[in-house]
Order: structure tokens, then sequence, then C-alpha cells
């Protein structure tokens, strides 16, 4: 009966995810596509919830030999799994100073963006493809900011 | 001002992710929609041809779309894209736009708030120009290549 029960309630959680308004895809200067804040988004606030595809750790070996390796994310409790984030999520540019964060919920397979501060109209929003704080560099070479401008 | 453009931002989202009974997730109509109406645009991840044999051996071979003029290309739609179910009859089909890489969708019918959105995953594929063994026969038992939940 318990066992029942418990089923039930995963069902349950297992949500409505609502489309929001609060980005948009658009042209980042010399990054290609960038997801970009729509309205102000105040601080410590939900930005987007992006449902997500998981791919076993077997799949993940063959993802990660093809242009998709930019792309995944490491899921589970392992971290052997992994997520293509659907959404804008996939979209999001890495920045060592970011303004925004991801926390995942395998419950009801979905990955949250949230602000870390506030976020002005039209500012990109970015988070740091090695966790939040890492200082260590990423796998891709990063244009420096005069090569930009 | 800023409200009323706010307003305007939200008025755009048609659509909403939920449980089906019997098909795993479903995109659902947030509002009432009208035929010929914009769905949903969404942006996507394009791969090259090569990328084509490691993505057909993972889960990913379910999501999957041909891209470009010569259908060489990988597509994985993002957005809501790749949760829409399949029908063959749909109430929505999908809008290629090989030069700014995006799918729209675009309704065929009138669709009612709550109703599930579908379209027709082999559309395109009476093509002269595709693969024989791709086109299926939708009379046979089982003719999609994902899981089929059994008829009651």
């Amino acid at each position: 009966m318990q066992k029942w029960r418990e089923k039930m309630d995963i069902i349950e959680t297992k949500k409505v995810i609502q489309k929001t308004s609060n980005v948009c895809v658009r042209e980042s200067k010399g990054k290609g596509r960038g997801v970009f804040a729509v309205r102000n988004i105040p601080g410590k606030s939900c930005i987007e919830v992006c449902p997500i595809l998981v791919l076993s750790p077997k799949d993940r070996k063959w993802i990660e030999k093809t242009k998709l390796y930019n792309y995944d994310f490491e899921w589970g409790r392992d971290k052997k799994k992994a997520a293509i984030a659907l959404g804008c999520g996939s979209l999001y540019n890495h920045s060592d100073d970011p303004n925004a964060e991801w926390i995942g919920d395998a419950k009801t397979g979905t990955m949250t963006f949230y602000s870390l501060r506030a976020i002005k109209k039209d500012e990109e929003i970015t988070f740091n493809y090695n966790g939040y704080g890492s200082k260590e560099p990423v796998w891709f070479k990063t244009k420096s900011k005069s090569k930009i401008k | 001002m800023v409200q009323d453009k706010v307003k305007k931002q939200d008025k755009m989202i048609k659509v909403y992710i939920k449980d089906t009974l019997d098909k795993g997730r479903g995109v659902f109509a947030a509002k009432d929609i009208k035929k010929g109406d914009i769905i949903e645009i969404c942006p996507l991840i394009v791969l090259p041809e090569k990328d084509d044999p490691y993505i057909e051996k993972s889960n990913l071979s379910a999501y999957w779309l041909r891209w470009g003029e010569d259908g060489k290309k990988i597509a994985i739609m993002l957005g809501f894209g790749s949760i829409y179910n399949h029908a063959y009859k749909p109430n929505s089909e999908l809008c290629e736009d090989f030069e700014k890489d995006v799918i729209t969708f675009i309704a065929l019918q009138d669709i009612a708030k709550d109703e599930e959105i579908t379209y027709n995953y082999y559309a395109g594929y009476d093509d002269p120009m595709e693969p024989v063994e791709l086109i299926k026969d939708p009379k046979s038992e089982n003719p999609e290549w994902f899981f089929l939940h059994p008829k009651k």
C-alpha cells in the first residue's frame, strides 16, 4: 500500500512545465547565439524551467563523439548520465562572472535556471559551465575581449 | 507601458508541458489557438553529417530530424519542439527555415485550450527522394520506430 502511495506521489509531483517569457534567443556578439532577458529579472528568482532529455552513460559515450559534446550536462547522482536541456537551456553562454546558475530535478526531469543577482532587461544571461565559483578553463577557445571589439 | 509589453510577451506563450496518460510527456495548448496561428518557434542544435552514426546509436535517435536543403545534416529541436507527440491526423505542422535554423509550429486547425498538440513525424517522407525503408504503412501493427503503448 505504501509503495503504491509513493508511486502516486511521484505521478502527482510530475508537474506542468510552463513556458516563461523571461528570456529570448538572440545573436550574441562573437559567441553565436545567446539567451537574453526580455524583462528585468529580480535576484534569486526563477528564470526558466527547462525540460530535458536524459541519456544513459552508454549513450553519453556516443554523444560525446559528436558536436553535441558542447551541449550536454552532467546528470544523475554519480554524474555519469548526461542531459540535453531543451527550452533555451542549451543556448546559455559561459561566463566566469555569471549572473545565473542551474539546479536539476531528477523527479520531474527538469533543469531550473535561477538568477544570482538582479538582471536588467536586454542583458545576456550566462552561467559558469564548470560549476558556480570555478575558475577552471573551459574546453573551447574563448575570444579575448579585445578581439570581440 | 512596461506592463503592457510584459503582457504582450505573456500572450505569445501558447503551450505548456504535461504528462499524457499513455505517451509520456506531451505539449498542450495553454489557450485557444486559431487555425494558421504560430504555436511556437523552436531554435535548433544543428549537427554535421559525420555525427549521424553516433546519434543513431543513442537514445537521441528518437528525437532528431533531417536538416538542410539536401537533408544530410541533423537537427535537434529545443524549446518544447522535441516533446510534441506524433499523430497521423495532427493538429499542427512544421515550417522549416534552413537559413535561420529555426522550426515554426503552425496550427492546422482551431485548437482548444488544454488540447494536446501533435504533428505527423512522417510528413514529407512520401517524397520520392526519401529512401524507401523510411516510408511505413500506417495500417501495419507498429509503424513507428518508437514504442507504442498497446491498445486496450
